[in-house]
């Protein structure tokens, strides 16, 4: 039978990634891009690192991504330098110099978004247990994103109904967040609820190692991913160290 | 005749209950920043406005914790997630401490005390906070690094928000009060709804 | 297989569900046993004790013994009886853990701690017995709730237990879905295993069913074989506020003078370049009760919301009389109830939820107004209490005195009985009722033959977001209608 149990490594859809090593290219980026300095060898790294989500982004066909990301990191590159002399201090203060600061930020968060896309959940609770994690991590981890979507849902549940009784304007700020998470939070305990005990009756608290049937593991790519990452990491750490 | 276990050690539920709360965390902090990010003033705002905003659903979390442990894991998990989007280990490094404080609190309180449960919250609150050191203290180095790209007059236009020194304390001190009104407010809410209608 | 001795249980906190007294029962292997009763009769209770669930989730006071295939139940783990006993619970959306249905099917058996090359054989097996090929490799968030029943059956399935325990598994189902449960219960009956169903709607089980135990009171009011059971007389059966598997016949079929209408013409609505609703032209008769059936995916849900103004991307015009009415002044003059009514409670007591945004009327209206609706829903005795400590049945009449007190002249309910009992169904099919006499349009989304029988007018048929049939009830109707929601 086709299935997605039967796969042996990465495809195209992780692609053809470990977890873990995305995980590490995650890191690799907003280290780099947090660094403060932006002198010796940071001056050619940097760039390097700035273009890396563009290529994942590109790699994994989400083109309005890479576009979105593009446009968002030139605003913030730019944007700042030509309104500063126009903008009173107090407004430079605040904004101007944020959207500025935003440029270390961007990378970091396209990748994360990489990081996502193209990783399901049980591949990150797979490489969780890889890496040895312990089950009082990995079990909220995966609770908690089997409920996002579920708070999606129930939120546009209870929006409905107070748009049906004309209610909780933001005239009453009070008012309003009370009708709305009250609601959503009942709605989600008793869910919660529910699911503990489906989860429960499957043997969620045996105490046995779990196996996972999801695959998972490094090949020559990860190898090569990781190599670099490592290098760049190394370089980052002598450059502050040194200054080189 | 029953065997349910009352040791101290976490068990599926918990742990599921740790998932939930976190998830619903997570979706109000991220929904309040992108909101607040938007506007000039808007990201100093964001730690205050998520202390009053997370009042309900953390009081209900906090209420139902019994064992210690499961705050923490709140906090480690909101860590790792914003060391992968790019914002730093500070809310990792910082965070954790602050966890240990709240679980602190709540021990204090034998996990039964609803007040200590609100001022563990207060000082939850501070989690949001620590998104913030990096940016404050480590921008305007990283500006002045920047002179040569972006001249002289930008730096000095904009460096003056991140060298007050004391903005960092000053919110710190407003979100724990906002942690405080969030909590009174979300234990109200929980007495007139929740123990009302015999949930809790 | 399961024996029970004696057992008496109450829940510390009762909303939790009904308490159990001297319940002595024996099964043997592979029976299949419906269980019936009354809501709060304590079938459900029951099934908790054979599962394990009293002894090792609920905070309550028990005793008596339960052995279940030789083991103590208060003695093992709950992980223990994951092999002997598999769960089927009543709410789809709430009992997948993972989301994606290939892993979810291994969700218990990466649990035991089973090898890759085992689970891998129980998965095929599974999935082959169950005929869900089709279902792999998809998000369980847009399954439909009979295909995420089915993965629940295959997850557990797949953990391969000799007693499967389902608490009322039909409830959030279409008809369709319902006939394909029952396929999934006869292989395992064909394998032998041991069923307990506690169950509302009975005749899907008719020929399924070995034998019935009934609950009243926490207690067994009788226990016979299935045969004898499925011939009581009808009336016999509500009295023990069970529903009975009789022959569909509507009772309720007022028709209305029809000076004014409701037309709906060129309606369409289009999701992720999908036609999910398309309907052409269309009228109903003003102050119809009208039951809007089809299987589940047919876009009733969807026609519902978009009558009611809730979708705002949709196309087409509403007419009332030749008046056109905006989705603005619909969503002012309909209301719905939701099938989680939970979502639409807002306040802290029945009173504050009823007269929640009502705001025209002067303090002394107020008051009088409240008192006649509390009254003509029959809901005055909890005018303090919290809306979220009522029963399911009262909660929907708390939603609908809300509706009422603000004027809406159209009213639409998604599924309002499932899962409840045949005393709160007529409770339902009473109150609509009585809003038919007040005047109001309803338009009630169902799965429930004797809902319709009891309440309806008038019907829609809808089948991939277009109306098949529609009508008030002439015989070829009423044939049709029967022979949809036929399951023995």
């Amino acid at each position: 039978m086709d299935t997605i149990l039967r796969n042996t490594k990465a495809s195209s859809r992780q692609l053809y990634l470990d977890p873990r090593t995305k995980i590490l290219l995650c890191i690799t980026v907003s280290t780099v891009m947090l660094a403060m300095d932006n002198t010796g060898i940071f001056v050619y790294i940097i760039p390097v690192m700035t273009i890396v989500p563009l290529i994942f982004l590109a790699i994994i066909k989400s083109p309005m991504m890479a576009v979105y990301y593009g446009i968002l990191y030139l605003v913030a590159f730019f944007v700042p330098k030509m309104i500063v002399a126009y903008l009173p201090q107090a407004v430079n203060l605040l904004f101007t110099g944020v959207l500025a600061t935003m440029t270390r930020l961007i990378p970091g968060m396209s990748m994360f978004y990489f990081l996502i896309a193209t990783t399901s959940v049980s591949e990150f609770i797979a490489a969780m247990e890889r890496m040895h994690i312990p089950k009082v991590m990995t079990v909220p981890v995966s609770v908690m994103f089997r409920f996002f979507p579920t708070i999606v849902e129930e939120y546009h549940g209870i929006t409905d109904a107070m748009r049906l009784r004309n209610v909780g304007s933001f005239r009453n700020p009070m008012d309003m967040l009370e009708y709305r998470l009250v609601p959503l939070m009942i709605s989600l305990t008793a869910i919660g609820n529910d699911l503990s005990i489906s989860a429960l009756t499957r043997g969620l608290d045996a105490p046995n190692k779990r196996s996972n049937m999801c695959a998972i593991g490094f090949n020559v790519q990860d190898y090569i991913a990781i190599a670099v990452s490592v290098v760049i990491l190394i370089l980052a750490a002598l450059s502050m160290a040194f200054g080189i | 005749m029953s065997s349910k276990e009352t040791s101290n050690r976490l068990n599926g539920k918990d742990l599921m209950n740790v998932g939930i709360f976190t998830a619903v965390f997570l979706v109000i902090e991220i929904i309040v920043a992108c909101v607040l990010g938007v506007f000039p003033m808007g990201f100093l705002l964001i730690s205050v406005v998520e202390a009053i905003i997370l009042g309900i659903p953390m009081m209900l979390y906090f209420i139902r914790v019994k064992k210690f442990g499961m705050i923490l894991i709140t906090v480690v998990i909101n860590g790792v997630i914003m060391i992968l989007t790019g914002m730093g280990p500070d809310a990792l490094r910082y965070g954790f401490f602050i966890g240990l404080l709240c679980e602190l609190i709540m021990y204090w309180g034998k996990y039964k005390s609803a007040f200590k449960a609100i001022l563990a919250y207060a000082v939850f609150g501070l989690i949001a906070v620590t998104n913030y050191i990096h940016w404050l203290y480590a921008s305007e180095e990283w500006l002045e690094g920047q002179r040569a790209n972006y001249g002289d007059a930008f730096v000095e236009g904009v460096s003056g928000a991140f060298s007050a020194g004391w903005v960092f304390p000053v919110l710190c001190v407003v979100t724990v009060v906002a942690g405080l009104i969030g909590g009174f407010f979300g234990k109200a809410v929980l007495k007139k709804h929740f123990v009302k209608s015999g949930l809790i | 297989m399961i024996t029970t001795h004696n057992v008496n249980y109450t829940y510390e906190n009762t909303i939790e569900g009904a308490a159990l007294t001297c319940v002595t029962t024996d099964i043997a292997e592979g029976q299949v046993v419906l269980l019936c009763g009354e809501s709060g009769s304590g079938k459900t209770t029951y099934i908790k004790a054979i599962n394990g669930l009293l002894s090792h989730y609920y905070e309550g006071k028990m005793d008596g013994e339960i052995m279940v295939s030789g083991k103590d139940i208060s003695k093992v783990h709950l992980y223990e009886l994951a092999r002997d006993v598999g769960s089927v619970f009543q709410n789809p959306k709430s009992q997948f853990y993972t989301l994606m249905t290939d892993t979810e099917i291994v969700f218990g058996c990466e649990n035991m701690g089973f090898t890759h090359d085992d689970i891998l054989k129980r998965f095929d097996k599974v999935v082959k017995a169950f005929k869900i090929e089709d279902l792999l490799g998809k998000n369980l968030y847009n399954l439909s709730g009979g295909e995420k029943q089915k993965v629940a059956c295959a997850s557990v399935g797949a953990l391969m237990p000799k007693i499967f325990v389902l608490d009322e598994p039909s409830s959030n189902l279409d008809i369709k879905s319902i006939h394909e449960l029952r396929d999934i219960i006869k292989i395992w009956k064909k394998n032998g295993k041991t069923i307990l169903i506690a169950e509302h709607r009975l005749n899907w089980l008719k020929y399924v069913a070995d034998r019935v135990i009934c609950f009243e009171d926490g207690k067994i009011k009788f226990d016979t074989t299935a045969k004898e059971f499925f011939d009581y007389p009808v009336e016999k059966m509500h009295k023990f506020g069970l529903r009975a598997p009789e022959k569909f016949e509507p009772k309720f079929s007022t028709v209305q003078d029809g000076a004014e209408s409701i037309s709906i013409s060129k309606m369409k609505l289009t999701k992720n370049k999908e036609t999910i609703l398309d309907i052409d032209n269309f009228e109903i008769p003003k102050g119809a009760v009208v039951a809007i059936v089809g299987n589940c995916g047919a876009g009733k849900s969807t026609l519902a919301r978009c009558l009611c103004g809730l979708e705002k991307k949709a196309e087409g015009t509403v007419k009332l009389s030749g008046r056109k009415i905006t989705p603005k002044e619909r969503i002012k003059k309909s209301y719905m109830v939701m099938q989680d009514v939970n979502h639409q409670l807002f306040t802290s007591s029945v009173e504050e939820e009823v007269m929640l945004g009502v705001t025209d009327l002067s303090e002394e209206e107020k008051e009088q107004k409240l008192s006649k609706i509390l009254e003509e829903m029959d809901i005055s005795k909890y005018k303090e209490a919290h809306p979220m400590s009522l029963s399911g049945g009262q909660k929907q009449r708390v939603a609908i005195a809300g509706a009422l007190a603000c004027n809406k002249d159209v009213i639409f309910y998604d599924e309002p009985t499932s899962g409840l009992d045949y005393r709160h169904m007529k409770e339902v099919s009473e109150s609509i009722k009585k809003l038919n006499d007040m005047g109001k349009t309803q338009f009630i989304i169902t799965h429930d033959p004797e809902l319709v029988q009891e309440c309806c007018n008038y019907f829609i048929y809808m089948v991939d977001g277009k109306i098949e049939l529609s009508g008030s009830w002439n015989k070829e109707n009423i044939r049709f209608v029967q022979s949809f929601f036929k399951l023995d």
